[in-house]
């Protein structure tokens, strides 16, 4: 953190530099007669900005005197003080002592003495203007003027310096009156007030979190229905908060609703006249315990109950971890110190290898939860409260899925330096484009998508773009444009790399491809097969290997690296446009939604995120187009159906007829997968099988089903993409 | 989905402040230069809460948020200003430009984020 604000400062001292130019080219303009309201402005602008920088970074001294020298060109620039030769000259010198104070800021000269200056600054506050232009400032202020103003280091109408805490009046009640005091609020919120958008309900929340409560509401102001305005307030609110809330923090909730709301505050000394109220009974989550016939298998919820008891323990330990309380109505009390405590920071660093722990256990509890929806019938299934029960566990899912979460500008943000070298090293004119990076995703993804991502930046700029001469021989415009966005879409995340280069020379790719026998001769390939072999194994077109790309790495282990992760890379190249790779990522690398369906009697598991339809084909209507190509008649679109048990090379001898056809989506378009049957819809964590396996391209990985049973999960991507689009080798090669 | 923030300030250090304060906060953050630049992003970024500064070359905070507000789609937009200083007359100015509330300058993170809370549920 402090690196970043390091980082933050640094450039906070080339905007003073850049600041106290445009200032000092301001003072010049007017000191040569140009005193018109824009060069005034923009000085002031100069002024003002380092003020609000300085404060920021804690240089109360730089803070203090631009506050003084902004003081007296705010009333020059709003016609109060002319801009006389004799103003003008002690606005230069005090320019002088702003340098030397941004100095002093950076570390790289003492504090300056800027008592003069700050005497010729006041002098001409308190004169208007009225300086001799004979004397020098310096001269102007002897003695006399910079004591007080060295000895009371501006807190006084700094309304941005820390604000001693109050105690005065009704702050702290001292004695027993202090536990029956109380405050009633009358609050009725303006039109005004609605008008800017201010929520009446978030301030009354802000009141509670104090200790307020709601008494009552009046709503007799509400006219009839037809004389009813919707942009006007007609609800009165009555609250009564604790006695011992300093007014100064009941009067900062209606800060931004003044003064034009109704707000009345009364201090009630002796009687607290909070109604009392009935306490309400927490609703009670307990079962009937339920009869041992109806829920015969203990060790499924013994087993639940001990996850719940890991992930309580690993809750716990986080919560262990040093942290400050959370903003609960905590009640200040005599003293500022647990107010303090109450507005220290909300955020804490957790070991990440507690959130991958407190993951995994989240996904194990999902599939017991699996296994117990299994077991039981649809009416124990409610008498328990299982759907209750999934639910919360999906909650609990979700939020640890989004404490991994991060931007991925973490990923995208060694980019444009990279560029700018890039730049230098091909002679290249280069633009950066970056969209989305605000687009949050796992942090496992992050971390793995950066050499792929490097590899792709590097393709791009070195083979995509052509040369600045290439470029205006072709009529475009001699900068190169990369373009690096990021955006969801469902459960995965689409990462691309756009060029506005060359585009791919598919002839060269295909000779190349033959040439290193990745093809056959008479290979006949579509141009999105020929793109697609930029990343096929040992393959490089780079006819001359570059300094840049040429690293014996390949677009191939983008792919594979990809697709390690569960993404695929695809390629897309309009000749003389440009090239577009995208990564195509999941968003989490835990749990799916899936359909179970049995292939030649085995289990397999389909994302539902690609399911469109399920259907029964009647007789004729799946038609066969070529020898070994099917279609299927879907209300006239022939969508092309794939058998997937010969996929992975399962016996299947069963009549299409008596099989069902999904339909399924994905970015290559739409085919039907046969299968047996379709046994359930269900969430499934997945379980990488790439650390066992040999990754085999159609599979996604596994998972464990309800019953203890093991079903691998589709990727549907992949066979889509394969269905639809001619495979040198084969699928499951 | 975390809420967006736009937010609009002329100085660079200022915009990576507050971009760095409330992303630990849990924040999404786009950010616009002046105020001209503020009003273009609005439609692209369509932010759940507008930030601004008051004083930047262009167009400058206040008419940001006037031109904000005359448009229909972002009525209901809570805008929070911010500045160095809030006297009660600039409260009023901001007040009738349309903001919802201001923060002041210097701003430590946790004021920050009490302050949007206090507008942005």
């Amino acid at each position: 953190m402090s690196d970043e604000l390091d980082e933050i400062q640094a450039i906070f001292f080339e905007e003073c530099t850049e600041g106290l130019a445009a200032a000092e080219q301001g003072l010049s303009a007017m000191q040569t007669g140009d005193i018109s309201a824009e060069t005034i402005a923009g000085v002031f602008r100069a002024v003002h900005s380092i003020k609000g920088g300085a404060g920021a970074f804690g240089h109360a001294d730089l803070t203090a005197f631009a506050h003084r020298f902004e003081n007296v060109l705010d009333e020059v620039r709003g016609g109060k003080i002319a801009p006389t030769p004799g103003v003008i000259k002690v606005m230069l010198s005090s320019f002088d002592v702003l340098a030397d104070h941004v100095e002093t800021a950076k570390g790289l000269a003492p504090r300056p003495n800027d008592a003069a200056a700050l005497a010729a600054l006041e002098k001409v506050l308190a004169d208007k203007g009225v300086v001799e232009d004979g004397g020098a400032p310096a001269a102007a202020a002897p003695a006399a003027a910079p004591a007080p103003v060295a000895a009371a280091p501006a807190e006084d109408d700094f309304g941005f310096m820390p604000v001693a805490f109050s105690l005065d009046d009704f702050d702290a009640p001292a004695g027993p009156a202090a536990s029956v005091a109380s405050w009633t609020i009358r609050f009725k919120p303006s039109r005004a007030a609605l008008a800017n958008a201010s929520e009446p309900m978030l301030l009354i929340r802000e009141l509670e979190t104090l200790g307020a409560t709601v008494e009552s509401v009046d709503v007799s102001d509400v006219p009839p229905l037809r004389d009813l305005d919707p942009e006007d307030a007609y609800f009165t609110w009555l609250l009564s908060m604790p006695g011992d809330v300093p007014r100064n923090d009941i009067d900062d909730c209606f800060d931004f609703v003044a003064p034009d709301s109704l707000i009345e505050i009364t201090r009630n000394e002796v009687e607290a006249p909070a109604p009392a109220f009935e306490p309400i009974p927490a609703p009670s989550l307990d079962l009937e315990p339920p009869a041992e016939d109806l829920i015969p298998f203990v060790p499924v919820t013994a087993s639940i109950e001990d996850l719940t008891a890991q992930v309580q323990q690993v809750v716990a330990d986080l919560a262990a971890t040093p942290m400050t309380p959370t903003p609960a109505p905590v009640m200040p009390t005599e003293s500022a110190a647990p107010k303090q405590a109450n507005e220290a920071s909300q955020t804490i660093r957790v070991d990440l290898s507690k959130l991958d722990l407190l993951l995994n256990l989240v996904g194990e509890l999902v599939i017991r939860n699996s296994i117990l929806a299994d077991r039981l019938s649809p009416a124990d299934r409610q008498r328990v409260e299982l759907p209750e029960l999934a639910r919360l566990t999906r909650q609990i899912q979700d939020n640890v899925m989004s404490l991994r979460a991060q931007p991925i500008k973490q990923a995208f943000s060694r980019v444009p330096r990279m560029l700018r070298d890039l730049s230098v090293e091909t002679g290249k004119q280069i633009e950066l484009e970056t969209v989305g990076e605000t687009t949050e995703v796992d942090k496992g993804v992050i971390e793995k998508i950066g050499d792929p991502l490097t590899h792709m930046i590097r393709n791009a700029a070195d083979h995509g773009l052509e040369s600045t001469e290439e470029r205006i021989a072709a009529g475009k415009s001699p900068v190169g444009t990369i373009k690096l966005s990021a955006e969801q879409k469902g459960a995965r995340i689409f990462v691309r790399v756009q060029d506005n280069g060359r585009g791919i020379n598919r002839e060269r790719v295909k000779a190349k491809a033959i040439e290193k026998g990745i093809i056959s001769a008479d290979a006949v390939l579509s141009n999105e097969e020929i793109d697609q072999l930029i990343c096929a194994p040992g393959f490089s077109t780079a006819e001359t290997i570059s300094n840049i790309s040429g690293r014996g790495v390949g677009m191939d282990v983008v792919r594979s690296n990809v697709e390690a992760l569960g993404g695929r890379v695809e390629i897309h190249s309009v000749p003389g446009e440009g090239t577009t790779f995208t990564m195509i990522l999941p968003l989490t690398l835990a749990i799916l939604d899936g359909m179970i369906v049995r292939l030649a009697s085995q289990r397999f598991v389909l994302p539902l995120a690609h399911v469109l339809e399920t259907v029964q084909p009647e007789p004729g209507q799946v038609k066969r187009t070529s020898p070994d190509t099917e279609v299927i008649d879907m209300r006239g679109e022939y969508v092309p159906v794939k058998r997937t048990t010969e996929i992975f090379g399962l016996n299947d001898d069963r009549l299409i007829e008596d099989s069902l056809v999904v339909i399924v989506e994905s970015e290559h378009g739409k085919v039907g997968l046969v299968v047996d049957t379709i046994d359930d819809r269900r969430e499934v964590v997945i379980k990488s099988l790439d650390q066992n396996l040999h990754p085999i391209r159609g599979l996604g990985g596994a998972t464990i089903l309800g019953d203890g049973s093991i079903a691998l999960i589709l990727d549907i991507e992949a066979l889509v993409a394969s269905a639809n689009r001619y495979t040198p080798k084969g699928l499951a090669a | 989905m975390s809420k967006l923030i736009l937010t609009v300030d002329d100085s660079a250090s200022m915009r990576m402040l507050l971009k760095t304060s409330l992303t630990a906060q849990g924040y999404r953050i786009e950010s616009a230069n002046d105020g001209q630049h503020g009003l273009e992003r609005m439609h692209e970024v369509q932010p759940d809460l507008l930030i601004t500064d008051i004083n930047m070359p262009k167009m400058d905070g206040f008419e940001l948020i006037e031109a904000v507000r005359a448009e229909g789609q972002f009525r209901g937009l809570p805008i929070l200003v911010l500045s160095t200083e809030f006297s009660d007359e600039k409260k009023q100015r901001a007040r009738s430009a349309g903001a919802t509330g201001w923060i002041t300058k210097p701003f430590e993170a946790t004021k920050l984020g009490a302050a949007i809370r206090r507008v942005c549920p």
